[in-house]
């Protein structure tokens, strides 16, 4: 029987009281230093709530999109206008790229950054997964103004990424792809930080031909639901992982649903350990349906 | 070119004075609230007629808090989790679809009672479409999109019919014009098939309207357009002005967010019985007023891509909620100039 480990990440919905302070903090009624608080105290509810059989990132109450700020962070790079993401009804602020970009603010730091709730970059105590926008994913959701080729895209922001991890000593890092991967950006996780404490979450057909001279096993690879995905998984990572929890619907999964479905995609597969996760972050979802689905990965899988 | 051409229209929604929205939520479906909707739908009617607009909708949607919640509330079977994000700190109320969709109380009735027993005036009734209330709900309860889309288009079938009535005892012989509401049409081009199916369904079998469709923000308003043989309204009210810029010029080059009409055209000319255009020719999206210079420059740029100025209706691009009454008076007013000015010259 293969043992399945729940995994939370991304953006998570805020609670009325939280939605409610930030605004007031937009309106200047409260001073940043207690919307940080705020968002500390918050964070250890969702740690509290996860309880310690999930793994999970940040909740980053304080990104209101994936890219936003680590553009903010970052020389090179601006805001562009609201953007609609993705087919929802939900909208970020398209990153422009103009010129090789460079951290250029101290990602740890206590920081007012312009249209973003105050940084650090993270809010964590203990062992956490630092949650960063996949760079290909981060390349194709924004307009590249300055033509910067791909690779070398690939490469400043690798650096970028690089130094961030340096500052926080998270367990592991979580990239978000939400384009199907291939082999230059795979090569580039493998240089950024240990593969054995990365997590790629792919998205859609899964390739052998990205995994083409890569020479040490993932963390975990996670994956759309097919046999083939988790095969390749499997294969290129210690623990793979799928993605079994609808991120983008109110629809509750059952404990028995998961099993069986994990059991059914899994069967002839060499894995004694799988990945149970999130579709997509939870942020499209409200708050008490979010909650219900980490109680059912942090407690309802066993 | 005559006075019938260019008739300028609202689109939908304005801005609520405080006295209304300050309490919307808490007093909503009372006495109280009731007499707040009608005396904000009376004072909105006259800024528009102040303002020059020759069909007044139905005076800035003051009855409803937003396009989505106005239906959702009035359905069977669509629970609130609570709020979603949209952006930023901002979050709108997405319902769950767990059973059959069903209108259990009338969407815009009263909205249009009052609007029958107060004024002679042309309005026009703006509806949320099928399309986009399957889209922005989660779907716990039906196979796929299109069954749920259509399940919504029979509600809002049963909606229309029953004004429809309504209007008939004020307005007999008279066509009630009815704007199916899409923001949310071209988001999944994939899925047009979706929502010329549910449109349709939405105003199957009910004569003597003048269905048009209200689409705004689309990535490309060809995937809109392919749909003009199948999709069986008059006329489509579109946004345009968001998309273009703020300096003085004519002509497609000068005036990129209308050079795409040339596509709407194209198609046009090939139907037998030819749909007219409501051009969005002020941005509501932000405070700057253009001038009336600057929008003839766009009406007429808009003209000469058309072809036909019968075919025209000028219009905000959208709803101007967002925007305080006084700078939506101000969008209006100028918009009429420029028409006003045109009318005189040609």
């Amino acid at each position: 029987m293969v043992k399945i480990e729940g995994l939370i990440h991304g953006i998570y919905p805020k609670s009325e009281k939280l939605r409610i302070r930030i605004g007031r903090w937009e309106r200047g009624l409260i001073r940043p230093e207690e919307l940080d608080a705020i968002i500390k105290e918050e964070t250890e509810d969702f740690e509290k709530l996860a309880g310690n059989n999930l793994l999970h990132t940040d909740p980053l109450f304080n990104w209101y999109d994936i890219f936003r700020p680590i553009t903010l962070i970052s020389e090179g790079m601006t805001l562009g206008p609201l953007t609609r993401f993705e087919e929802t009804n939900t909208f970020y602020r398209i990153p422009l790229i103009h010129s090789l970009p460079r951290l250029n603010v101290h990602p740890e730091k206590f920081l007012e950054l312009d249209e973003n709730p105050p940084l650090p970059l993270y809010h964590v105590s203990g062992r956490w997964i630092a949650f960063l926008p996949g760079l290909q994913t981060f390349y194709a959701y924004s307009r590249n103004i300055g033509s910067l080729p791909r690779e070398t895209f690939f490469q400043e922001m690798g650096k970028i990424y690089s130094e961030i991890l340096s500052k926080f000593s998270a367990s592991s890092v979580f990239f978000m792809e939400r384009v199907p991967v291939d082999r230059s950006v795979v090569k580039a996780y493998s240089e950024i930080s240990d593969p054995e404490k990365t997590i790629i979450f792919t998205t859609g057909k899964l390739s052998e031909s990205a995994f083409t001279g890569s020479k040490s096993k993932f963390q975990s690879i996670i994956v759309d639901p097919e046999r083939d995905n988790l095969k390749l998984a499997a294969a290129h990572s210690l623990v793979p992982g799928l993605k079994l929890i609808d991120g983008r619907n109110t629809k509750m999964e059952t404990g028995s649903s998961v099993k069986e479905k994990v059991s059914e995609l899994s069967s002839g597969i060499s894995a004694e350990r799988v990945i149970v996760t999130n579709s997509d972050y939870l942020d499209f979802l409200p708050r008490s349906v979010a909650d219900k689905k980490v109680a059912l990965l942090s407690g309802g899988l066993d | 070119m005559t006075a019938r051409d260019l008739i300028l229209q609202e689109i939908g929604s304005f801005r609520k004075p405080e006295y209304l929205s300050k309490n919307f939520h808490q007093i909503e479906g009372s006495r109280e609230f009731m007499e707040l909707a009608e005396r904000a739908t009376t004072e909105t009617l006259e800024v528009f007629r102040k303002a020059g607009l020759e069909n007044l909708g139905v005076g800035g949607e003051m009855f409803r808090w937003e396009m989505y919640e106005a239906l959702a509330e009035n359905i069977e079977n669509l629970e609130f989790y609570g709020m979603v994000r949209s952006f930023d700190n901002r979050y709108y109320r997405k319902g769950s679809v767990t059973g059959p969709v069903v209108r259990k109380r009338p969407f815009h009735k009263h909205e249009l009672q009052y609007l029958l027993d107060t004024t002679h005036d042309t309005l026009k009734l703006p509806i949320t479409g099928p399309y986009t209330m399957m889209d922005w709900s989660f779907n716990e309860y039906y196979k796929d999109r299109m069954e749920l889309a259509n399940a919504y288009a029979d509600a809002i079938n049963t909606e229309i019919r029953e004004l429809k009535s309504l209007w008939d005892k004020y307005r007999p012989g008279e066509k009630f014009e009815v704007q199916i509401d899409e923001p949310a049409a071209t988001t999944h081009p994939a899925e047009m098939d979706i929502v010329v199916e549910s449109v349709n369904r939405a105003i199957s079998g009910i004569s003597g309207i003048e269905p048009s469709i209200h689409v705004c923000y689309s990535i490309d308003y060809a995937y809109l357009y392919s749909t003009m043989p199948e999709l069986k309204v008059e006329g489509l009210n579109l946004e345009f002005s968001n998309r273009d810029v703020l300096t003085l010029g004519r002509g497609s080059e000068k005036r990129p967010g209308f050079a795409d009409l040339r596509k709407f055209r194209e198609i046009n000319d090939t139907l037998s019985k030819k749909k007219f255009i409501g051009v969005g020719v002020t941005d509501v999206h932000i405070d700057t007023i253009e001038s009336p210079e600057l929008i003839r420059d766009r009406i007429l740029t808009a003209m000469d891509l058309v072809g036909d100025p019968s075919l025209m209706r000028i219009n905000p691009d959208c709803g101007l909620r967002t925007r305080s009454r006084e700078v939506g008076y101000q969008k209006l007013r100028n918009m009429s100039d420029a028409v006003h000015e045109i009318r005189k010259e040609l």
